[in-house]
């Protein structure tokens, strides 16, 4: 295999009426979607470079899709942008990316509002026939694509993923649980988010139909249900949150899917009420827990749920899929008994992080694996242990990342981006897990008259919705510690207690 | 009417209610509010919100809303 792009040419190939993605209005077939990502890939500017980054705007339609593997059509790689960012964040990965062209539709504004001053490509520029190019002559290490993460400094960075990752997690995870060209794929994930490209890639790969689920649905999971139904959807592959939503509003005792045989979740701990109600309607579906990171394409650990857990206990994140290699190390030494950092090795790990030598450096390693063999290592932050079976089970962070929503977010961006702000002096952000709640503490500068009202107003225009704090306090001084430093137990304390 | 606007403005403060009729045509509101806001309306009201309730007309306004909850104290 040459690289990614010969999943879709055989598909093509093999079914080039059969429809690939759908939307409410609009679908495409798969012989659609590589006549028009093959036109783009041959526009004049994308064919100036080669392994260059292209920003796209990544709405939530099949255009994004025909954008992305336009990009690769040309030897480029794509960099897709969250549409609706704030314009400072999106200069700061246009400036971190260096990207000199971006496509969009009706984006030109916004990309020159956020700084950018290079070729914009808009969607309706593509030509709808002429000269195709073809399948790129690069290499699976080729640089594939980069998706921007919250970053604990404040400045978001770029996870770099070649051909190659994205092949050998599709191949493993098709394998494991046996995807073929009749599955229909219900997508919610946001085409920005690294979680997407799982279903995109198991859509070209197997030739099956992705529906892209409308996110209003999510607000009156009825009509989601419903319109899964209409769809056919039997596969899904979701966030807890967007899985909770439905059985908090007790969609099921109004319409059930009945399509549905397999639903798949990824990117936090699904609550065990929650996940009960989900199998006790849903019987004959097959349920399993993701584990991965964007570090690595796709996932790197799985275990399927045959019973629900106790109210408080704790679903497993299982085993390795075939194509990685993961163990737990603590303090250089390999960890079977006890707790350790999961470690991540195999062909699914990413290049690095873009542009940042020292952040790669600091998770992503040359070292040793439990047989022996040296190979490439990424160091996940993540802290588990083996349960009586031998599955892992998570058990807390190395860091103050969180995941919220199903998002994952670096408390120290939300706190930097609040001490950037004229009349912050500290800041320290805590999650309140239970309520599903961040909470911002500011210490105003002496002589400033900042309120808590006006710093949270000012943070809404600096980050994504997502990352809003959903209270913001203010303390004439922050605790600190023996050491001098911001006492974040303590004040997560203080917080906690009243009532937020 | 007073209640249902303070549950309102802890889910997001920034939103005038009295006047807003398109919550949830204008994306106002979004998933993680609606959930949060049928659980606080069932809490604060003492009532069940069946799914057959939960449908974009019945949320897009204060007044919508208390027009749901009457109905719902009335059924039982």
């Amino acid at each position: 295999m040459k690289n990614i792009l010969e999943y879709l040419e055989i598909s093509a190939e093999k079914y080039p009426k059969k429809t690939a993605i759908a939307d409410r209005d609009k679908s495409c077939t798969f012989g659609e979607l590589k006549n028009s990502a093959s036109l783009l890939g041959n526009h004049p500017v994308l064919k100036n470079s080669t392994d260059s980054p292209v920003g796209i705007f990544a709405s939530h339609s099949a255009e994004t899709i025909i954008l992305m593997l336009g990009v690769l059509y040309s030897g480029n790689f794509y960099v897709p942008l969250n549409p609706d960012l704030p314009c400072d964040k999106l200069s700061q990965i246009i400036t971190d990316s260096g990207m000199t062209v971006i496509i969009g539709t009706d984006m030109e504004e916004k990309a020159k509002q956020s700084g950018f001053d290079g070729t914009y490509i808009d969607f309706s520029e593509i030509p709808a026939n002429g000269e195709v190019a073809l399948i790129p002559n690069i290499s699976q290490t080729a640089p594939m694509f980069a998706i921007y993460t919250s970053g604990s400094t404040g400045k978001p960075k770029g996870v770099l993923k070649n051909h190659l990752s994205m092949i050998s997690f599709i191949e493993a995870y098709v394998d494991e649980f046996g995807f073929d060209e009749n599955i229909v794929i219900g997508n919610q994930t946001p085409f920005f988010f690294d979680a997407s490209a799982k279903d995109i890639y198991l859509m070209l790969r197997t030739g099956a139909r992705m529906e892209i689920l409308p996110a209003e649905f999510f607000s009156f999971p009825v009509m989601l249900i419903k319109y899964m139904n209409e769809r056919k959807v039997s596969f899904i592959s979701w966030v807890p949150t967007a899985l909770s939503i439905v059985t908090k509003l007790n969609t099921f005792s109004e319409v059930l899917p009945l399509y549905l045989e397999k639903v798949f979740f990824v990117g936090e701990a699904f609550p065990a009420k929650q996940l009960k109600k989900w199998m006790t309607a849903l019987p004959d579906v097959k349920f399993v827990n993701l584990y991965g990171s964007s570090e690595t394409a796709g996932i790197c650990c799985f275990c399927g749920i045959t019973e629900a857990p106790e109210e408080d206990g704790q679903l497993p994140i299982g085993k390795p899929l075939k194509n990685c290699n993961v163990f737990l190390m603590d303090d250089g030494k390999f960890v079977t008994d006890g707790v350790g950092e999961i470690h991540v090795s195999g062909n699914s790990l990413a290049d690095c992080y873009y542009n940042d030598e020292e952040k790669t450096q600091n998770s992503f390693f040359i070292g040793e694996l439990p047989d022996g063999s040296r190979n490439r290592v990424f160091r996940t932050g993540d802290i588990a242990k083996y349960n009586e079976n031998g599955d892992l089970i998570f058990v807390s962070r190395r860091d103050n990342q969180i995941k919220h929503l199903g998002y994952r977010i670096e408390l120290g961006e939300i706190e930097h981006t609040a001490q950037s702000i004229d009349g912050v002096a500290k800041a320290c952000c805590v999650y309140n897990r239970k309520r599903q709640k961040i909470i911002l503490v500011c210490e105003p500068s002496p002589q400033s008259t900042i309120t808590a009202d006006e710093i949270r107003r000012i943070i809404k225009t600096k980050l994504a919705d997502y990352m809003h704090p959903a209270k913001v306090l203010t303390m004439d001084a922050l605790p600190l510690n023996a050491n001098g430093k911001t006492d974040r137990p303590l004040i997560e304390k203080i917080v906690m207690k009243e009532k937020n | 009417m007073e209640e249902l606007l303070e549950i309102l403005e802890e889910i997001n403060p920034d939103i005038d209610y009295e006047t807003a009729t398109a919550l949830i045509d204008g994306k106002m509101l979004d998933s993680f509010s609606i959930v949060s806001l049928v659980t606080e309306i069932s809490d604060a009201f003492d009532i069940e919100i069946s799914p057959k309730y939960l449908v974009p007309e019945n949320f897009n306004s204060v007044q919508a809303m208390m027009k749901m909850i009457e109905t719902i104290q009335d059924e039982e």
